[in-house]
């Protein structure tokens, strides 16, 4: 089970934040004025295991403002349900001498604006980096294929922190442990949809089967790149990426470090073979030193 | 302006400004690529200079949580430890035995302050053995704890032979361990 966040439906209203937080009784993560954006959150961490991004791009909006509707309305309709093949382009009146999108991409200072809005979250990794390094087994695998902390087992050694490559989980300092998503591991055992996609209007953040999720995230990247979204993309979805294919993964309108994602995330214990190869070597280089020591004159 | 840069000690108290670019950092690579340039001179590869760029010049991986005294002297006072012990059987097997008594003391000495000092740095250190409550190859962490702890008695043993006397199955047993186990617990402090 995982999350398609599809960010271009987006209208960044931080229900899943407080959802998230009411939900799991997540504390208060400082009432700041970042004075940087109309983002206070300003990323995941310990008390904020949902973050909805605002990025104000001199972009044009969808590429091109011209004969566009106001708004996103042409985008509002086609959230959720299995993905319908588009019959109508959201375009149809766009002239054919219309700049094209990629170039339309640096945009001007004359009023070319849009707003991206993402809701990111921990993307329970196939292969979790957070969870491999974990000496304590307090993070484990569900049944339901998420990673999850068991809050009694951690002991804090903060390893997983810097494993993660997404700078996820984070360790909430008055308290010592760790803390990230947990995709609401409790709902889940109800049957219900976690918190943050339940309380989402727009149904950007979508619940499911990764399969499901996948084929219909598929669709509708298609469905956006027809109408002329040509930078819709997806993230986080493929299987054979450097984690094994995120249990959370998305539709971006930018490239991922836009959105303060990385763009070719590994799992770093990947290198442990290696590492584990050098560190024998390195201990029979000791025993071999010491032993040389033995030899030769009292 | 634009004071997002990501340094060393990363982004912690410090507010890009209201100004602050949300897609790229343009002042800091900027920066860089000059200072790169004066070390190499202008001709640089074909390949154009990264820049770095994220979400309002934010770090994109968390900083480590550890306090860099605690595991550094884990590390280091663990590394001692094993080489002592191994360095400590080689001179009683040598005969040497007032090489062997001041090894095999700081042996034990170095690793007792290792083991405090990882677990001062727990954030719950009463936790500590929650980490023996499995054996995890893909956590060095995990690895290096349970070499510790097979270790850190055997180089007790030995050193409380050698303080107190008359354990010497004991005594031999710890030296003995200790030194089959040191080469694997110097280099894994450093993983």
């Amino acid at each position: 089970m995982g999350f398609f966040t599809d960010t271009s439906i987006c209208i960044g209203c931080k229900a899943c934040e407080v959802a998230c937080k009411e939900w799991n009784e997540v504390p208060e993560d400082g009432l700041n004025f970042t004075g940087m954006s109309f983002d206070n959150t300003q990323g995941l961490s310990a008390d904020t295991w949902r973050h909805v991004a605002f990025i104000e791009q001199r972009k044009p909006v969808g590429q091109s403002q011209a004969n566009m509707q106001r708004g996103f309305a042409t985008v509002v309709d086609l959230g959720i349900g299995p993905p319908a093949a588009p019959t109508v382009p959201m375009r149809p009146s766009l002239p054919a001498s219309a700049d094209p999108p990629q170039a339309a991409g640096e945009g001007s200072l004359d009023g070319d604006f849009r707003w991206l809005m993402s809701s990111d979250v921990c993307k329970h990794c196939t292969d979790a980096a957070c969870l491999d390094v974990c000496p304590t087994g307090a993070l484990f695998r569900t049944e339901f294929g998420t990673v999850v902390v068991q809050e009694d087992v951690c002991n804090g050694c903060g390893y997983c922190v810097p494993a993660c490559p997404y700078g996820v989980i984070a360790k909430r300092e008055d308290d010592g442990r760790v803390f990230k998503c947990t995709l609401c591991y409790d709902r889940l055992g109800e049957g219900m949809e976690p918190a943050c996609a339940k309380a989402c209007p727009t149904n950007s953040i979508q619940f499911g089967e990764l399969e499901e999720l996948r084929e219909r995230a598929g669709g509708r990247v298609d469905q956006l790149q027809q109408a002329g979204v040509l930078d819709a993309r997806l993230y986080g979805h493929d299987p054979s990426d450097g984690v094994g294919g995120d249990g959370a993964f998305f539709l971006l309108l930018d490239e991922p470090e836009v959105y303060g994602l990385p763009p070719d995330p590994v799992a770093r214990t990947r290198d442990l073979p290696r590492m584990w190869r050098h560190a024998a070597v390195a201990a029979g280089c000791l025993a071999a030193a010491v032993g040389a020591s033995l030899v030769g004159r009292r | 302006m634009s004071s997002s840069d990501v340094t060393v000690d990363g982004l912690k108290g410090v507010r890009p400004g209201r100004e602050a670019t949300t897609d790229v950092n343009h002042q800091s690579g900027e920066e860089r690529r000059r200072g790169r340039r004066g070390r190499r001179g202008a001709r640089g590869s074909m390949v154009p200079e990264a820049e770095f760029s994220s979400y309002y010049g934010r770090p994109i991986v968390k900083e480590p949580t550890w306090a860099a005294l605690d595991i550094a002297g884990y590390l280091f006072l663990g590394g001692l430890a094993g080489a002592s012990s191994t360095l400590a059987a080689a001179a009683e097997v040598s005969g040497r035995p007032a090489l062997a008594r001041p090894l095999k003391l700081g042996a034990a000495g170095a690793i007792s302050l290792s083991l405090v000092a990882l677990v001062h740095d727990l954030g719950r250190p009463a936790r500590f053995l929650n980490m023996l409550r499995v054996f995890k190859p893909t956590s060095p962490m995990s690895v290096g704890v349970w070499i510790l702890s097979a270790y850190a008695p055997a180089a007790l043993a030995a050193a409380a032979d050698e303080l107190v006397g008359g354990l010497r199955p004991l005594g031999r047993a710890g030296t003995a361990g200790a030194a089959l186990l040191g080469p694997a617990v110097a280099p894994t402090r450093a993983c």
